[in-house]
């Protein structure tokens, strides 16, 4: 039990795939610029997050070696168009104003990353947790972005209710994107690195000891 | 060679599992995405000519036409469809004008593009689209282009504002659809002599009576 409640902390925290690895970025960037875009997003790349871990898992037994990541690409790929004709039946208006980002959840980096770091060496359960907690990392880095690009940039949150006038249309243009998130970023690094500082006597952590992959890079030379 | 055919039936077994897994879902969500589409379409028709009951519809080159009836089978409109491209795609919109000449705008509304958030995508706003409301095609045109504009730009928006407001007078001036309207409303005319003057109809010129406007002007008569 401890275990599943780790594994499921280091994706939502200590191992936050945008804030602190750094990946998947595009659909990061691209679907904030609403609470509601993000919401959607969110969820989505967590459903093809959670189910693609579970299936490659699943199979990592008889997979080969060498075909591993196209046959990851290829689940992928079905489990986002799984998610593509969904939204278009039952939520049209999301899938209208997500558009082309939702086919694009197959090249989200996290997902494969995470059926080849993990999903295709622990069990099935594990998994899925691990794309439940990567998933919620993940969702609720995007939704914090979407309200604060929609809060500055369209002056309403979740609502078309305007909060004030002359809203800074900037942020919800692509530069905007990069500067809330570079702001997000920095605050996270910031937290991050007080909370470090604390435990260790060291100061500014240096080499692999700064590394966000330090841990698997140990896991992989102990091997 | 054995773990060549491995590979290959692993690969395979997957390849086929996906495509049967979507075929099947393709089949059971397509019928309910076709029909969200035709919905929407329905529904925003239904806010630009709301008195509408009945449509007839007729397709010129790009651009369809619907004759729109009220339940007393009273001619409501004409629903042109058409789209233009904008900044950054194909914007698609609908609009409903005057059952006479001059065409008016009496109704519009965007169906689809793919304008960016916060600047093009305000096409869709109410603030822009209800200056084209009781507008003749000499009215349509930018007030930054023309003295004789009546149409507000969007700001950071006008490749979109542009687009639009030219596709539209393009449209009001068509000569097919006007002689379409003019053949459509020719019988109601006679009975209104204004609309007559309006309609700048050569007295030497044939009319075409279509089945369905004359059953209406019997009605009408009797």
């Amino acid at each position: 039990m401890k275990k599943v409640i780790q594994v499921f902390i280091n994706g939502l925290i200590k191992e936050n795939p945008v804030l602190i690895m750094m990946i998947g970025l595009c659909p990061f960037l691209a679907c904030s610029t609403s609470a509601n875009d993000a919401v959607g997003m969110g969820l989505a790349a967590t459903f093809v997050l959670t189910c693609s871990n579970i299936i490659v898992s699943l199979i990592r037994k008889i997979v080969p070696k060498e075909v591993r990541i196209p046959v990851f690409i290829v689940i992928i790929a079905t489990f986002t168009t799984i998610v593509d004709y969904l939204i278009k039946a039952y939520f049209p208006a999301l899938s209208e104003s997500l558009g082309v980002f939702i086919p694009l959840i197959v090249v989200n980096c996290i997902i494969l990353a995470r059926a080849e770091a993990f999903a295709s060496k622990n069990n099935v359960f594990l998994s899925l947790i691990d794309g439940l907690g990567m998933g919620a990392g993940f969702f609720v880095a995007i939704v914090l972005l979407g309200i604060i690009r929609q809060f500055f940039g369209s002056a309403t949150v979740f609502s078309s209710k305007e909060l004030f006038s002359n809203p800074a249309v900037i942020m919800i243009l692509p530069p905007g994107g990069f500067l809330a998130a570079g702001v997000v970023i920095t605050i996270v690094k910031y937290i991050e690195n007080k909370l470090t500082n604390k435990k260790s006597t060291s100061n500014l952590p240096e080499g692999c000891e700064g590394c966000t992959l330090k841990s698997r890079c140990t896991e992989l030379l102990n091997k | 060679m054995n773990n060549t055919l491995k590979m290959v039936l692993v690969l395979l077994l997957v390849c086929l599992f996906s495509a049967v897994s979507l075929s099947f879902l393709y089949v059971k969500t397509q019928p309910k995405i076709e029909q969200n589409k035709l919905l929407k379409e329905v529904k925003l028709k239904k806010q630009i000519i709301s008195s509408a009951e009945k449509f007839v519809s007729k397709q010129f080159k790009d651009i369809s036409v619907e004759k729109c009836y009220d339940n007393k089978d009273n001619l409501a409109g004409f629903l042109l469809k058409s789209g233009c491209r904008g900044y950054a795609g194909e914007i698609e919109y609908i609009v409903s004008v005057s059952p006479y000449l001059p065409l008016k705008i009496t109704g519009i509304k965007i169906v689809s593009h793919k304008e960016t958030p916060g600047l093009g995508a305000n096409v869709t706003k109410e603030k822009f689209l209800s200056q084209f409301l009781g507008k003749t095609s000499t009215e349509v045109v930018l007030k930054k282009d023309d003295v004789n504009g009546k149409i507000d730009t969007i700001s950071g928006a006008t490749i979109t504002s542009r687009a639009v407001t030219r596709s539209l007078k393009t449209l009001l001036e068509n000569e097919e659809i006007q002689s379409f309207v003019k053949e459509t409303i020719e019988p109601q005319v006679v009975q209104q002599p204004k609309k007559l003057m309006m309609s700048q109809q050569s007295t030497g010129q044939k009319i075409n009576i279509s089945t369905s406007t004359y059953n209406i002007q019997q009605e009408q008569t009797e």
